[in-house]
């Protein structure tokens, strides 16, 4: 069943524009920081797009923070929401389960092509900020955060690193996209729920009265993948973020499973 | 439970949410070989129980049996043998008619990967759709997409045939074709149940059938049962003053129902015995003929929302 459900994402023309519009946003923001030569500041603006003007192999996670804070949540919302709920609207789900797929193995099938989903999102969208930032910034030793200096394998390595923690940070809200996926038929509902919980998070993430539940909020360790850069790796709150997205996925998952599998299918 | 039966119900009951009763009760059962006519307006019933029969949608009571197995433990091992279209075919628009069955075929425990084209290639043929399998389904008609559906049903071959309103969107020629491939699937052994709000429809295929209304059944039987002949015989003479006064002597009531024509209610005497009457007072017969309900006629009288004419 994981088989079918990748045919489909893969197959199906919407992945490849979202994939593609991700990737194309980094790359008009390189050209112009280029043609400008005008980089934000250190502090201000995306991670990392300070760096990227004195060497271009920084470009890749740079073009990750620039999708991060927005337009990739939005990419797992819309696909996540559509997931189980698509399915409803468009009727196939009905032929799925009486073909028959049982209900849970189809729950995994989903997650299976929501994860797909996302990994190929950022791997794309990270080969095509390393290819623009090659070209336009060419390659030069860099230094890390912390002023010390990293070779060209070392920095290649600590991107690999930052890409799959940022793949995994999109987990959690996955799993909260499959959940309301599986609570309506209204993809559009399923979506624009999930991007509340995003939205929700992002706000309670920054006002100071509510600290005490901001290390539980999904979003909150998402952008410490710039501690990979930083020499030598600082491994306490990206570890807490790897932790806090499985309990995200373990929870979400186990209560769309429950509603799922017990569900009266009348789309 | 007998052996040959392909579908059985018991008490199947379904009370949705907001208090609705959908399904009140119902015994259904389909025989191993039958073409069996599901049927009732719209509203009845009849997708909700067909729902419960795919697992679809859980029973408030009462239990079912689809080829033996207990839909509501191992509804995996019941729709094994199940070829289904429910409330209209559904498909992925931006694949192709072929990608969509291939599919279809790969969901859940389909057949083995190797014959799988041979497999999706030999349903879109047998539903008339080889030349346009290629095409995505977003730019095919409702009847090729009614088509399409019955194709996926047909896939891996299955025992029981569940199709609800098969013939929605189809033309004329489309309606006769299917119905012609319907008795050549029962012919190979296929069961088929099929739910329809045409009654004459199924009248002219099916061998045996339900009537639903309000959520009951309120008749299931062999349709040549249903179709009995009622004990009426309509009867068309030129001599029909004569014809009454020969009546009016005999045991049988009578209606005269227009200048020429008379209605004679035989009970379960044989209608001949008429016949022979009327020629034996030289009474000149034009046309005899023995009342036969439709389907609708049986409907009305069950539900008592009319009787037979």
């Amino acid at each position: 069943m994981i088989v079918v459900e990748l045919s489909k994402l893969l197959r199906r023309p919407r992945t490849w524009v979202t994939i593609a519009l991700l990737s194309g946003l980094p790359v008009i923001v390189g050209i112009f920081v280029k043609t400008s030569g005008l980089a934000p500041a250190p502090g201000e603006g995306p991670a990392l797009l300070s760096e990227v003007l004195t060497n271009g192999l920084l470009f890749p996670a740079a073009a990750l923070a620039i999708v991060l804070p927005l337009f990739l949540p939005i990419a797992v919302s819309v696909i996540g929401g559509d997931s189980v709920a698509g399915e409803a609207a468009n009727g196939t789900l009905r032929y799925l389960l009486t073909r028959p797929v049982g209900r849970s193995r189809l729950l995994v099938a989903k997650l299976a092509a929501i994860v797909t989903f996302i990994f190929l999102a950022v791997i794309v969208v990270a080969l095509v900020a390393l290819a623009a930032g090659v070209v336009l910034f060419g390659i030069r030793p860099l230094s890390s955060i912390s002023a010390t200096e990293l070779s060209p394998f070392e920095t290649f390595v600590r991107t690999v690193l930052a890409i799959t923690y940022i793949g995994w940070s999109m987990l959690g809200l996955g799993a909260i996209a499959l959940f309301a996926s599986t609570r309506t038929d209204s993809p559009l509902a399923a979506s624009l729920a999930t991007l509340a919980a995003f939205v929700g998070s992002q706000v309670l993430d920054l006002i100071d009265a509510t600290k005490s539940i901001q290390p539980f909020l999904p979003t909150h360790y998402w952008l410490k993948f710039v501690d990979f850069y930083r020499d030598p790796i600082l491994w306490r709150d990206v570890n807490e973020g790897i932790a806090l997205q499985l309990v995200y996925v373990v929870v979400f998952l186990g209560a769309a499973w429950a509603n799922f599998t017990t569900k009266d299918i009348t789309s | 439970m007998n052996t040959a039966d392909v579908v059985r119900t018991h008490g199947l009951t379904k009370q949705f949410a907001g208090g609705l009763l959908a399904v009140d009760g119902i015994d259904l059962q389909v025989r191993q070989g039958d073409l069996f006519g599901f049927l009732g307006p719209n509203g009845a019933g009849k997708t909700t129980t067909i729902r419960m029969l795919l697992g679809l949608t859980r029973p408030t009571s009462g239990s079912i049996e689809v080829l033996g197995h207990d839909v509501a433990r191992h509804a995996h091992d019941a729709l094994q043998g199940v070829g289904a279209m429910v409330e209209g075919p559904a498909f992925y628009p931006y694949l192709s008619g072929t990608r969509n069955l291939i599919i279809f075929d790969g969901a859940g425990a389909g057949g083995p990967r190797r014959t799988r084209k041979e497999r999706v290639r030999e349903v879109i043929e047998r539903v008339g759709l080889a030349d346009v399998g290629d095409r995505p389904v977003k730019a095919y008609s409702l009847g090729m997409r009614q088509r399409l559906g019955l194709a996926s049903a047909l896939l891996r071959t299955p025992r029981l045939l569940v199709l609800d309103e098969p013939t929605n969107g189809l033309d004329a020629q489309g309606i006769h074709e299917l119905r012609t491939m319907f008795v050549e699937l029962v012919r190979e052994g296929t069961t088929i149940m099929l739910s329809s709000h045409l009654l004459a429809e199924v009248e002219l295929i099916c061998t045996r059938a339900a009537m639903m209304s309000s959520g009951r059944i309120v008749a299931q039987a062999d349709v040549a049962e249903l179709l009995a002949p009622t004990g009426w015989v309509r009867v068309t003479t030129p001599d029909i003053e004569r014809a009454l006064r020969t009546l009016q002597d005999g045991p049988f009531g009578y209606q005269q129902v227009a200048p020429d024509l008379v209605r004679v209610n035989m009970g379960d005497r044989p209608p001949e015995l008429l016949n022979r009457a009327f020629v034996q007072s030289d009474i000149r017969v034009r046309e005899l003929v023995v009342e036969r309900p439709t389907l609708e006629d049986v409907f009305l009288e069950r539900t008592g929302h009319g009787d037979i004419r």
